[in-house]
């Protein structure tokens, strides 16, 4: 009679399991709570385990001593996840739902990478088939169709590239599950589920489900409802990217609850995005999912992750370490709450930090000397390390490439310097002047008597009105000119006077394919004598340009702050 | 058309003055010959020879002039620039011997490939550490325990490998990638707790020998994110495509044309095109297709956990070259990819750029960017590699390469302005150094060593030699060489004659038979020449020493640049020695003292050193001995005067002197005596021992880098590749101006008689001698933006009739004359009815108006055609057929494009 | 079952769902932070009063964040424990009433508020060709979520449990038998078919054919075209007397069929029934009803006209009964009695609560389509459980208007990204709608200039122009600027511009941003900047 109350010890894992997830997710308890109450209604421990759960399970070992495992049962339609990225969404999602992931009920795929409906739904029923291994012959047909190996070239068995295609497959595949169920159940000591299986009930009940017509005997439900209504998740991660690329499709798997209707096995589409929730509603679906909202992490948070999570220490470090975690969010937080951002800078600045501890210099306590001491280093290394500018990788010898005398800031420095043969750079600076200056002006700026005219009255000789405001040429961004007026600056601006020869043109298809000049009319079209093109190069780059062969921009250029 | 004749004449007046004139245009010219018989250029030969047309450009005039002399070749067929080389034969008094054309051609080769292969070298040993650093980062371990981990989460090692856009980058990444195969990194540690499926199948220990498996992606084929993973996933998975894999490199062909949605990048499920069109049901039972969907990461996966379980460990680097020719969305969404594997496979990930980093700032979303963990590489940049190929190629090597000052600027300036790419410079090179074998028949004895011990080359080349010409040798390579290089006519000019020559010697040189020229001054020559080169590298490596310890940049590039200066002071003029000079000698005297030993040494050691040529060692012994004394001398001043002591002012007169050296003979004579007196002044004082040092370095250094050509050793020719213009016509070409001319003067290179060559700059005549295409070309400039096809082909037409005519009576040229003449007026006539024509069939393009034409023209009014009466329509059918092409190829060329915008009309294209 | 006193943690799952209500959370939470800056002041962590106040705002800004990790172990139980039967009922009640509301199940004729008439006429119509195998086509109109299907289904489980004459025998999962054997023991197949999911013929018909559970009998056969399918189809379920099986074709989203070219799937098969002697109907549901227009005419002359129109509730009484079919637990639901009737008291409680009703009310205001309020209400019922296993009028409160997620996005934001929303406003403000990176730049860097100008230096940070993009890149990211392509001198695709010249347009409130400046721990000058 044990298992009459499977209730009991079910709730107990299961709030097991999410007391310990807390326990991982600093600040998460109430988004956990949110899920656990909407996915998982009843976590039923179905003495019929169809699956053998393997030891090395990082699921709660209760379940494993009674040999069954959670199958959870909801009914919710659909389900949002939004939230920043970094926000522990997808990976708190897998955690809880690791223990249904056993049974093969849910499946996670990511949009961004599977950029078509083909792989987006054989990832996900690679997962969901992935079970069915341990359940008899049929089950393992259904599985090894899933595998991938060497031997079949790593091809799989199936190809579905449709939703019904998807749906059909789950159908059958729950079926062939639910008669090895019965079978199994039949002879089980389980007296609740024999007991159900010999009344009729169970038994029309699943084969009405399969003739596609449908029952809804409420007397059959309770004794087999766990078992058959085992709910079945579908994680969505980069929702978004769905949305971009084929929303049909989206509203599709959005509807999949509706779409296979009355199924023992409920299907719940779940969404994560970092995009507002608003921006999915779909006109042909009209309520929009409920949403479970993951908001960035508040400073506290962020200090008790950076423990959680923080690389192995010697005690005595630990309460240094904590201290540090303060003081870093307290610099970096400002511009980024984003706890990857936080980590990657984090680690690297937390071995300058602790460097004069180990070497004895300072003792783990003078918090304040130690500051002191990484002050400096902070300053410049810190938006450097945000930018991703420097690497913080610092393991086998490999230096920490901080800025200081060392071989890295002279690469740095030469980074400075722009290898660009100098007609080249000519051109870029010509086609600067092109895509900012209106063309308009270009004979005032550029014709000859305009030099001697600049030399008396300096710019405003040329009546040009300078309109100083947020719409002025230089924050709109480059305009489109056509080749040709470029060219024209070009032959002027340059000092030495060349010929136009076929090393120009060469010169600016290099440039196109540095994409440091932007080509706007097709390459295909026959316009040989028209091509209108868009410099890319920012105002900075422009003006070393000009400082590297001594040009003096500024006198050619119009609204420039 | 008339065959060349009188091709004789030229060469037969024996004037040294022609002669000269024949030989320089042998030696000019002979790439744009068209080999005799091809004369009557037909369109194939156009098309075929179009680049050497083009090549010609703007000096074309002067070998138009130059070019009335004869050049002949064997073979018949314009050859590809290169092989095989023709032998020059002259008229009667020379004529190359097969074994010494097919010696120049051996000589190129084995040269060439000197020259390549030693750049490779170069470019890989200044590499090199960078090469090291790369491959050191392959191999580490970027998954190191000590740092912060969050769950599912990890930051992709990435290598930025900042390359310029100067380097052949991708040869350099290959050949660094094939060393990096062999590579044997630490173990991937599986992220714990692994994804719960897979938790069986990782536990295994972690495998023994770990292997380095490359990909490269090329944005070329890198258009979608489909096909990069694919490439990614093939180039990783079934790169050894061996039986189990089967066609797994390939996706079934299903997979691309049935309505598959994958195609080309996104989803649109629906309607399926497919669909759409076919109404045919068939119904198939699903069946193992045995090929995988090759841009699923799974597959990697699979692939990856399998190998491991068989104890084989890859790690994965994905290497993306041209990161700026990528499509940003592409680029992003594959490394987000590989950011969400990074847990489960080891992929590094290595970003070869051609200009900066901010290309990634600008490309990629700073997400993207946040998924990387960059580490940064240094290849060096086009200038240092530039530097470092010059001094391998044109001081080091045991016979140097050898530019004429002109010709080595002209593919500096290039460099520098236009490309700052190494291979363009190689590249021109490389054509140098064919131009100079390919049309000089002395080449022959280019870096001979003519007192090489026992039956040298020397011999042999000579003994082959002296087969050509009369038995004074007349008209045989002496006389030729006497009269082709330029040095020895300046050198006869020359007054007084330059320092070692005195009368006698110089008229010596003149006078003397040719095959004692051969004979005795070639050698002679060589000898210097040789003489040259070694004390060129002894000198240029204490020139290094020095600059270094001044503290001054040697730039190797422009450092030759002053070497090869041509005024005659060379590099001690220039303010760049100057401030070496400078520097070194304000030094104390006994860091100075210190400089010099160290290149005492250096020098020592250049001695010492037996694989060297007897020449440079003792030139570099002797050198050392004269440097010994000056050491002492400054070594007695330690401590007696700080290095400072020396006064700027004189430094300064220094530098000013070696800048007076650029003038008259007069102010360098001056300058001597008063040198000369400062020494007495000096003597014994701290100035006098900075003196010295100086004087020392003016003579093994400033002296001893003096290049030949530069300092104008007779007979430089012979060794220095000197032909600007081939380099200029081939490689910086003024494409419409030289296709002007190929086009409205083509006698300036078919070079026949027939054809008119027009005489002021811009005009241009025509007529029916000339080809088709020109023809058309020179009507086509007469006429105005929009062409009206009708009257195009009218004039054409008459300028191509009366040539029947001219064959009929003899006087052809005044026939052609005049009917040239008549053929530039007749648009006028000829449009007059065309019009009502060409209105009459409306809409029809350009080659059916024609067609249409033929019709009209026969039913009867070929009678009141303007000029030309055309007897029976197929002439005139083949005039329309030589019309048409010759429009096509005007098409083909740019020079027109067919509008829409009225109809029989085509559009002129306007050219910068 | 006999009831037993269970060793349970169920209450641990309870526990933690009312502690995200509870005060004592909050306080909790205040501690641990309070004693957290303590363990930072003591570690003498040089951090200005300004540095705190950053630490503190999004703490102050997300309340309902608790700090500590393992608050909640299984060890905090309250004592009373709820009995087994409790467990079970409440268990099962949830299980019923979610999946009634979520519409997992078939709701009971008398679910179905005011469809009476549409059920019995689409009975007869079904009927009609059932039992007395006559070919019929009727389209059911009617808004989203107003029950047509749920009739429909209602329906035609009726029918199937009336028709059913004996138990059929349960086939093998792939059954592989022939249509001869098992299509007599059912009384009726039924083919569903949706227009949004069978997006091309070619899908539809192999979907048709697995339902009617005839692939082995399609086995290689091939068609040119789609009549002579049809007709094989149904020629495969005639039987020895002539008779065929009746089928009943669902075409949901009708209108996505008809957008089909040449709508030739509708036409066969339209053109199949009235082909065959009767035993054919097809049931058609759309939502808009102008479909019929959009039908061919050919399509059009072989439909019969027949329509059932569906109209949603109107006014509060009728949601109310919708409410209260959606909600009720009855004993034949295998709940206890004493359960059951408790839980029936409860429910009217909840329904003569005011608030409830406040909610309701604002629910079919917000959308008239029942379906949508029922969803609403999952959330709410979803919240029973052995702890609380009746329904709580508490629950219900706020599903009506969810918490705007955005606006609590933006009050998280980091200084940095909130200055430039900021400027982006004002941008707004200046009626310059499209804005990119460099003017906001260049706003900000004026703006501070200002106030360093003013004195009130060091309240804004100055950070790098690098920065500033990345975060500004971070905003474009969470679509909070949405990029504007081809306006103002045509800066469009990602390759086409630089980064910082890209176009974009504010997508969230501007006074959700000027709130947020509003909030505790953002600088005066920023909130000023965000007010003017």
């Amino acid at each position: 009679m044990e298992s009459q109350s499977p209730g009991n010890t079910a709730q107990d894992a299961w709030s097991q399991h999410v007391a310990s997830l807390k326990a991982d997710f600093p600040g998460r308890s109430r988004e956990i709570d949110a899920l656990s109450t909407m996915l998982v209604e009843t976590p039923y421990l179905s003495s019929v385990s169809i699956r053998r759960v393997p030891k090395s399970s990082s699921f709660s070992n209760t379940t494993l001593e009674r040999g069954g495992t959670l199958v959870s049962v909801s009914s919710v339609p659909s389900l949002f996840v939004y939230g920043d990225s970094g926000t522990g969404k997808t990976s708190l999602l897998r955690a809880l739902l690791r223990p249904f992931e056993l049974e093969g009920l849910v499946a996670f795929v990511n949009c961004l990478e599977c950029h078509s409906p083909r792989l987006l739904f054989e990832h996900l029923i690679d997962q969901l088939l992935s079970a069915g291994a341990d359940f008899g012959e049929r089950g393992l047909a259904w599985t090894a169709g899933t595998e991938l190996d060497p031997t079949h070239g790593y091809a799989r068995s199936y190809r579905c590239d449709s939703l019904v295609d998807f749906i059909n497959k789950l159908r059958e595949f729950d079926d062939a599950r639910i008669h090895f169920g019965i079978e199994c159940s039949s002879n089980s000591e389980d007296p609740l589920l024999s007991a159900s299986m010999k009344t009729n009930n169970l038994k029309r009940s699943i084969y009405n489900e399969i003739s596609g017509s449908i029952t809804n005997s409420p007397v059959s439900r309770l004794k087999d409802f766990h078992f058959l209504r085992a709910t079945r998740f579908l994680v969505f991660d980069h929702a978004e990217r769905l949305r971009d690329a084929d929303p049909q499709l989206l509203a599709q798997i959005m509807r999949i609850f509706e779409l296979t209707p009355h199924q023992n096995t409920a299907t719940v589409p779940i969404l994560i995005s970092a995009s507002p929730p608003t921006t999915f509603v779909d006109p042909l679906f009209a309520p929009l999912p409920r949403v479970i909202h993951f908001p960035p992490y508040p400073t506290g948070i962020l200090v008790a992750i950076l423990r959680r999570y923080r690389p192995p220490l010697d005690p005595d470090l630990v309460a240094l370490h904590d201290g540090f975690a303060w003081l870093l969010i307290d610099m970096v937080g400002s511009s980024t709450r984003n706890i990857v951002e936080i980590v990657h800078v984090a680690d690297v600045v937390w071995r300058k930090y602790v460097e004069p501890v180990t070497e004895g210099k300072i003792k783990a306590t003078d918090s304040t000397r130690l500051y002191r001491n990484i002050q400096p280093f902070i300053k410049d290394v810190l938006d450097k390390l945000y930018l991703r500018e420097i690497s913080g990788l610092d393991s086998s010898g490999w230096a920490l490439r901080a800025p200081g005398p060392s071989r890295t800031t002279g690469l740095a420095g030469r980074q400075i310097d722009i290898q660009l043969p100098r007609h080249t750079k000519f051109l870029l600076i010509a086609s600067f002047l092109a895509s900012y200056n209106p063309a308009k002006y270009d004979r005032k700026l550029f014709s000859k008597e305009a030099a001697g005219r600049q030399e008396k009255r300096g710019k405003k000789g040329l009546q040009i009105k300078e309109t100083r405001g947020k719409l002025r040429q230089q924050l709109l961004g480059p305009k489109a000119f056509p080749l040709e007026r470029m060219k024209a600056i070009f032959f002027i601006v340059l000092d030495t006077s060349i010929e136009d020869s076929v090393a120009v043109d060469t010169q600016i298809a290099t440039l196109f394919s540095l994409r440091l000049l932007l080509r706007l009319t097709s390459a295909g079209s026959d316009r040989l004598d028209s091509m209108r093109c868009r410099c890319a190069i920012s105002y900075d780059y422009a003006q070393r340009l000009a400082r590297e062969v001594n040009f003096d921009m500024g006198k050619y250029l119009i609204d420039f702050t | 058309m008339k065959r060349r004749r009188g091709n004789g004449d030229g060469a037969n007046n024996g004037d040294g003055e022609a002669a000269a004139e024949k030989y320089v245009s042998l030696t000019r010219s002979s790439f744009f010959i068209l080999p005799d018989g091809a004369a009557n250029a037909n369109a194939l030969q156009e098309a075929g020879n179009a680049r050497q047309r083009t090549a010609a450009g703007p000096g074309a005039r002067k070998k138009a002039k130059s070019s009335d002399t004869t050049h002949t070749t064997s073979t018949s067929a314009p050859a590809p620039a290169h092989l095989p080389f023709q032998r020059c034969v002259f008229d009667s008094t020379f004529t190359e011997p097969e074994a010494l054309c097919a010696l120049r051609q051996r000589k190129y080769t084995t040269a060439w490939r000197r020259v390549s292969a030693k750049i490779e070298d170069v470019l890989l040993s200044l590499n090199r550490d960078a090469i090291d650093n790369i491959s050191r980062f392959v191999e580490m371990d970027h998954w190191p325990l000590d740092v912060t981990v969050l769950p599912n989460r990890r930051d992709i090692p990435t290598g930025i490998i900042i390359s310029g856009l100067t380097l052949p980058t991708h040869d350099l990444l290959h050949r660094l990638f094939a060393h990096i195969q062999d590579l044997h990194p630490a173990p991937f540690p599986l992220y714990a707790p692994p994804d719960a499926r897979h938790t069986d199948t990782d536990s295994p220990a972690p495998a023994p020998h770990v292997s380095v498996r490359v990909a490269h992606l090329v944005p070329s084929d890198c258009t979608t994110l489909r096909a990069a993973l694919r490439v990614l996933i093939e180039s990783f998975a079934f790169a050894s495509s061996e039986g189990g894999v089967g066609g797994g490199g390939e996706e079934d062909p299903s997979d691309d044309e049935d309505p598959d949605p994958e195609d080309p990048d996104n989803f649109t499920v629906a309607p399926r095109p497919l669909d759409t069109t076919s109404t045919h049901f068939s119904f198939r039972r699903p069946t193992r297709t045995g090929r995988a969907v090759v841009h699923d990461m799974r597959v990697l996966l699979a692939w990856w956990r399998d190998e491991r379980r068989e104890g084989r460990e890859h790690r994965l680097v994905v290497v993306v070259h041209d990161v700026e020719a990528w499509g940003a969305g592409v680029i992003s969404d594959l490394i987000s990819v590989i950011a969400e594997y990074t847990t489960s496979l080891p992929l590094i990930l290595l970003l070869s750029l051609a200009t900066s980093t901010d290309v990634l700032h600008q490309t990629l979303p700073s997400a993207v960017v946040g998924m990387m963990r960059p580490e940064r590489f240094y290849l060096l940049q086009g200038g240092e590699c530039l530097d470092g190929v010059v001094e391998e190629l044109f001081v080091h090597s045991a016979s140097p390469l050898k530019l004429s000052s002109a010709l080595y600027s002209l593919l500096l300036d290039h460099f520098n302005a236009r490309a700052l790419s190494l291979p363009t410079f190689v590249h021109h090179l490389h054509y140098a150094l064919l131009a100079h074998y390919f049309r000089d028949p002395l080449s022959v004895v280019t870096g001979v060593d003519p007192d090489e011990e026992g039956e040298g080359e020397w011999e042999k080349v000579l003994r082959l030699m002296e087969g050509v010409g009369d038995k004074e040798g007349n008209g045989g390579y002496g006389e030729m060489a006497r009269v082709a290089w330029r040095s020895v006519v300046s050198l006869a000019e020359s007054d007084p004659f330059p320092s070692p020559w005195d009368a006698a010697q110089v008229s010596s040189l003149l006078t003397c038979t040719p095959r004692v020229f051969l004979t005795h001054h070639v050698p002679e020559i060589l000898r210097t020449l040789r003489t040259h080169a070694a004390d060129r590298e002894v000198s240029w490596r204490a020139l290094k020493h020095l600059a270094a310890a001044a503290g001054v940049k040697f730039r190797a590039a422009s450092v030759l640049r002053h070497v090869l200066d041509p005024e005659g002071t060379g590099l001690g003029g220039s303010e760049w020695m100057a401030r070496v000079v400078g520097n070194v000698v304000r030094k104390s005297p006994r860091e100075l003292a210190k400089v010099l030993e160290g290149v005492r040494d250096m020098l020592r050691e250049v001695e010492g050193d037996a694989e060297r040529s007897h020449r440079v060692r003792e030139r570099a012994g002797e050198a050392a001995d004269e440097l010994e004394p000056v050491v002492e001398h400054v070594k007695r001043f330690d401590g007696v005067v700080a290095g400072v002591g020396v006064d700027l002012a004189a430094l300064k007169r220094m530098a000013s002197a070696a800048h007076g050296a650029r003038r008259t003979k007069l102010a360098r004579k001056l300058r001597e005596e008063e040198e000369e007196s400062r020494r007495e002044a000096e003597r014994g004082t701290w100035m006098g021992a900075v003196r010295e040092v100086e004087g020392w370095i003016d003579a093994y250094i400033n002296l001893g880098l003096r290049s030949s050509c530069a300092v104008g050793v007779v007979g430089w020719e012979v060794e220095y590749f000197d032909d600007v213009g081939v380099i200029e016509n081939t490689f910086m070409p003024q494409l419409f101006p030289s296709s002007h001319v190929a086009l409205a003067a083509s006698a300036t290179y078919l070079r026949c008689e027939c054809c008119p060559v027009p005489q002021r700059h811009g005009e241009h005549v025509v007529s029916p001698t000339m080809h088709d295409t020109s023809i058309a070309y020179g009507l086509y400039l007469e006429q105005g933006k929009l062409i009206n096809m009708y009257d195009w082909f009218q004039s054409f037409k008459a300028v191509v009739a009366p040539e029947e005519r001219g064959h009929a009576d003899g006087a052809g040229e005044l026939g052609e004359r005049d009917g040239s003449g008549g053929g530039a007026e007749t648009p006028t006539k000829g449009s007059a009815k065309g019009k009502g024509k060409a209105t009459v069939r409306n809409g029809s393009g350009g080659q059916e108006s024609r067609g249409a034409m033929n019709g009209s023209t026969d039913d009867g009014e070929s009678g009141e055609l303007a000029v030309g009466d055309l007897t029976c329509d197929a002439d005139l059918k083949m005039v329309q057929v030589r019309f048409a092409r010759a429009t096509a190829e005007l098409q083909m060329l740019g020079y027109i494009r067919p509008t829409k915008r009225k109809t029989d009309h085509v559009a002129k294209l306007k050219f910068v | 079952m006999p009831p037993r006193t269970a060793t349970s943690s169920a209450p641990a799952l309870a526990t933690s769902t009312m502690e995200s209500h509870s005060p004592t959370q909050t306080r909790k939470s205040k501690r641990t932070r309070s004693e957290m800056e303590e363990s930072d002041a003591d570690e003498g962590v040089v951090s200005t009063p300004k540095g705190k106040g950053k630490g503190k705002a999004p703490m102050a800004s997300t309340p309902r964040n608790d700090t500590s990790a393992g608050l909640s172990s299984p060890a905090a139980r309250d004592p009373h424990e709820p009995s087994q039967q409790t467990i079970h009922d409440a268990t099962l009640a949830r299980a019923v009433v979610v999946d009634r509301l979520s519409g997992r199940i078939v709701p009971e004729k008398e679910e179905l508020v005011g469809l009476d008439e549409q059920y019995s006429a689409l009975m007869t119509v079904l009927e009609g060709t059932v039992a007395r195998g006559e070919s019929n086509s009727v389209l059911l109109v009617g808004e989203r979520g107003c029950g047509k299907t749920a009739t429909l289904d209602r329906v035609l489980q009726d029918l199937h449990a009336r028709l059913r004459s004996s138990p059929p025998s349960p086939p093998t999962a792939a059954s592989t038998n022939a249509p001869a054997e098992h299509l007599p023991s059912k009384p009726f197949l039924l083919v569903r078919l949706n227009g949004r999911v069978h997006t091309d013929d070619k899908l539809a018909v192999r979907d048709i054919v697995r339902q009617l559970d005839v692939e082995r009998d399609m086995e290689g056969t091939e068609f040119s075209s789609l009549s002579p399918l049809m007709h094989h189809l149904l020629s495969l379920l005639r039987l020895s007397d002539r008779t065929t099986v009746p089928v009943v074709f669902v075409l949901d989203e009708l209108d996505a069929f008809a957008d089909r070219p040449g709508q030739r799937l509708l036409y066969n098969l339209l053109d199949a029934v009235q082909g065959e002697k009767g035993n054919v109907a097809v049931v058609a549901i759309a939502a808009g009803v102008d479909v019929l227009d959009k039908l061919e005419k050919r399509v059009k002359s072989r439909f019969s006209g027949r329509r059932i129109l569906f109209h949603p509730p109107t006014g509060m009484p009728a949601f109310e009964t919708l409410a209260r079919n959606a909600l009720t637990v009855r004993v034949q639901h295998r709940v206890s009695a004493e359960y059951a009737e408790m839980y029936a008291k409860r429910m009217e409680a909840l329904l003569a609560d005011p608030s409830f009703k406040k909610t309701l009310k604002r629910l079919s205001e917000l959308s008239s389509d029942p379906r949508s309020v029922l969803w609403a209400m999952i959330p709410a019922a979803a919240q029973i459980s052995p702890a609380k296993p009746f329904l709580e009028p508490g629950a219900f409160d706020g599903i009506a208007n969810p918490p705007d997620v955005v606006a609590t996005e933006i009050r998280c934001l980091p200084p940095l990204s909130l200055v430039l929303l900021c400027a982006a406003v004002r941008m707004q403000r200046r009626s310059i709608p499209c804005f990119n990176f460099a003017m906001c730049w260049d706003e900000y860097r004026s703006l501070v200039n200002r106030a360093s100008a003013r004195g009130s230096a060091g309240a804004v940070e100055r950070w790098k122009k690098s920065v500033c993009l990345k975060a500004w890149d971070h905003l474009t990211s969470r679509e909070f600027l949405q990029p504007q392509g081809g306006s103002l001198g045509g800066l469009g695709g990602a390759n086409k511009a630089p980064k910082e010249h890209r176009m974009y347009r504010l997508a969230v409130e501007a006074d959700d941003v000027e709130r947020a400046a509003g909030g505790p721990g953002v600088s005066a000058d920023v909130r000023t900047w965000a007010r003017e």
